[in-house]
């Protein structure tokens, strides 16, 4: 696999649990060096993307991670591959030293040195704790690393900040931009905290009941996606070409527009560049008529 | 091939009490037992091995032929006092087959360990390789442990007696011997019951819960269509005679020339011999079992790959 080849390549992926479709019929690629962002509504099919990327259930379809079959060569897979999921999944019944030892014994390309030293200055973490007693932030920042002590081409985070405070989750994210992050090796995230990573991330990928609705480099949603605050004379004109997304506020209505360039949209209001959770709940909403949507969020 | 002994490192850390713990608690309770017996029980008690019977804690002086024989006879009787460990060690396995595919689901742990580099086929057989193999054998090292310092206060308290053959007869102690005959038909008895531990197994993987219940519900239903319908208990006694290990215990008689009647408990006969494991490597059902261990184990591997949580 040449630098330049896709980290991953999904064409046509889909999974099935009975007859409920949970991935339908998804293609995307992603270059090597870029922070991906997977949002979607609970139940979209954020995880079951991330469970068959990461080889952990079957899948039909076509899906190279690395240039692997993330199903068939799993353990080879994660020799490349980091990964944090969304709940503590850390055995509690081992103490800090036992999971270095144990991750040391088991991973080629662990670096035990590397994750004790950052434990000894950036945590309270000790070898002797046991990680049944350590909290929910010790208990992050100690899988956090294990991690980045790996030498992996890949991270995958699924909710990797669920129940951590805002110090915390802060730090997370900071220290995956200057310890992790080199243009070259490459992080997906899922979470519903949109608004701390949008500034981390460089594509955005969003899912809604098991299908890609958009799937562009952040840089492009700036040029595409423009958010204008509407007073009341000027709603009709607003309405009118056709935005994507209206939500009433206090003396003005916000719309977010797709592809309408800066000339047609200046004489409505001040115009800004629409974040990712301005997208994501505009993407989310029901669209039955365009210039008539409901506002307010919908999940 | 580090990785493997990283796997059941770990195995053995998740089930230190059952495997560590347990087996050297049951250990210091006899050992207590024992030698409250000797300093106490200045009438002694007999331990014995076919025709051989030794008073331990006997004030008697023991003459040259009773030493001899009996280091031999002690030898044995400490395996024989060893049984509660070895009962312990069999439930321990048990209980740690059905558990342990079936808990890292429960646990969510199994998202940790299937982020490492590691195949389920290597977990699984991990897994096995622990209970059904590393437990029991650590059993039988705290059990010669146990040997071997009952031996030392055996003779010291002979000693203090006025028996002073007491160190010669604990010289005559073929410990090493004995642990390599343990070891041995341990081994045997591991392979013997090897379709069990790896029913247990992959039951555990496919359990959505309780996994007690759903091992047992196949077997009981199993046995009672076979009881109704055929008006006959094959399964049942399959199952009980791989348990006890009664038909592989003839086999190996049989092939010693033993006969049924006739007492055969000498230490030699005791010892484990290589023509053991020819004898069970050539007996149809031994290998039956092996392959249907097989079996169980393929479907153990091939679940925990489909069933993450």
């Amino acid at each position: 696999m040449s630098e330049e080849d896709p980290i991953i390549k999904a064409r046509g992926l889909s999974k099935h649990y009975g007859s409920f479709e949970a991935l339908k019929d998804i293609s995307f690629t992603l270059p090597p060096g870029r922070i991906l962002g997977i949002f979607g509504a609970n139940g979209a099919g954020k995880t079951t993307l991330l469970n068959a990327l990461l080889g952990l259930h079957s899948y039909s379809g076509e899906l190279a991670v690395l240039g692997l079959d993330p199903y068939a060569d799993r353990a080879k897979l994660m020799r490349d591959v980091s990964f944090i999921s969304d709940v503590a999944t850390l055995p509690r019944w081992m103490q800090v030293r036992d999971v270095l030892r144990y991750v040391e014994d088991v991973h080629p390309n662990f670096d035990r040195a590397k994750a004790e030293d950052r434990l000894r200055a950036q945590t309270n973490v000790k070898p002797r704790h046991r990680i049944k007693n350590l909290s929910k932030g010790m208990t992050v920042q100690l899988h956090l690393s294990i991690m980045l002590a790996i030498d992996s081409k890949l991270l995958v985070l699924d909710e990797p900040t669920i129940g951590l405070d805002i110090l915390h989750r802060r730090s997370f994210y900071d220290a995956l931009i200057t310890e992790f992050f080199d243009h070259q090796r490459s992080i997906i995230i899922t979470t519903h905290q949109m608004d701390e990573i949008d500034q981390i991330i460089s594509h955005a990928l969003f899912i809604k009941n098991g299908e890609i609705i958009l799937d562009a480099a952040l840089d492009d949603l700036g040029a595409r996606f423009k958010v204008v605050d509407v007073k009341a004379d000027q709603q009709d004109a607003a309405a009118a070409l056709g935005p994507i997304f209206k939500q009433p506020m206090i003396g003005y209505t916000r719309f977010i527009f797709d592809g309408i360039d800066k000339t047609t949209l200046s004489p409505l209001g001040e115009i800004r560049r629409a974040s990712v959770t301005d997208l994501f709940i505009a993407k989310m909403q029901p669209v039955e008529a365009k210039g008539e949507l409901p506002g307010g969020y919908a999940q | 091939m580090s990785a493997f002994f990283g796997l059941v490192r770990a195995e053995l850390l998740q089930h230190r009490a059952g495997m560590l713990i347990t087996p050297a608690a049951i250990a210091l309770l006899i050992g207590v037992f024992f030698t409250s017996q000797l300093i106490f029980n200045t009438g002694g008690f007999d331990l014995t091995l076919g025709d051989v019977v030794v008073q331990v804690g006997d004030n008697t002086v023991l003459n040259q032929e009773a030493a001899e024989r009996g280091g031999a006879a002690i030898a044995a009787t400490f395996g024989f006092i060893a049984i509660p460990i070895f009962l312990v060690a069999n439930v321990v396995s048990f209980f740690v087959m059905l558990s342990a595919l079936y808990e890292e689901r429960s646990e969510r742990t199994i998202l940790f360990f299937k982020s490492m580099p590691i195949s389920d086929t290597q977990s699984v057989l991990a897994k096995y390789v622990t209970a059904a193999f590393i437990g029991p054998l650590i059993a039988i090292i705290v059990m010669m442990l146990l040997s071997a310092v009952l031996s030392l206060v055996s003779a010291a308290a002979f000693s203090m007696r006025g028996a002073s053959e007491a160190w010669y007869y604990l010289g005559k102690l073929p410990l090493l011997k004995l642990f390599i005959s343990y070891s041995g038909y341990y081994t045997l008895y591991s392979l013997w019951l090897a379709p069990i531990f790896a029913y247990l197994l992959m039951v555990s993987s496919l359990a959505p819960r309780s996994p007690f219940l759903c091992a047992l519900l196949p077997v009981a239903i199993i046995a009672i269509a076979e009881i109704i319908l055929l008006n006959s208990s094959r399964f049942l006694s399959e199952i009980y005679e791989r348990i006890t290990v009664t038909r592989l215990g003839e086999v190996l008689a049989r092939s010693r020339g033993w006969e049924p009647d006739r007492e055969q408990r000498t230490l030699e006969n005791f010892f484990i011999r290589f023509s053991d494991f020819l004898t069970a490597g050539v007996f149809p059902t031994f290998w039956a079992g092996i392959v249907i261990a097989a079996l169980f184990l393929c479907v153990a591997i091939w679940a925990r790959g489909r069933k993450t949580l």
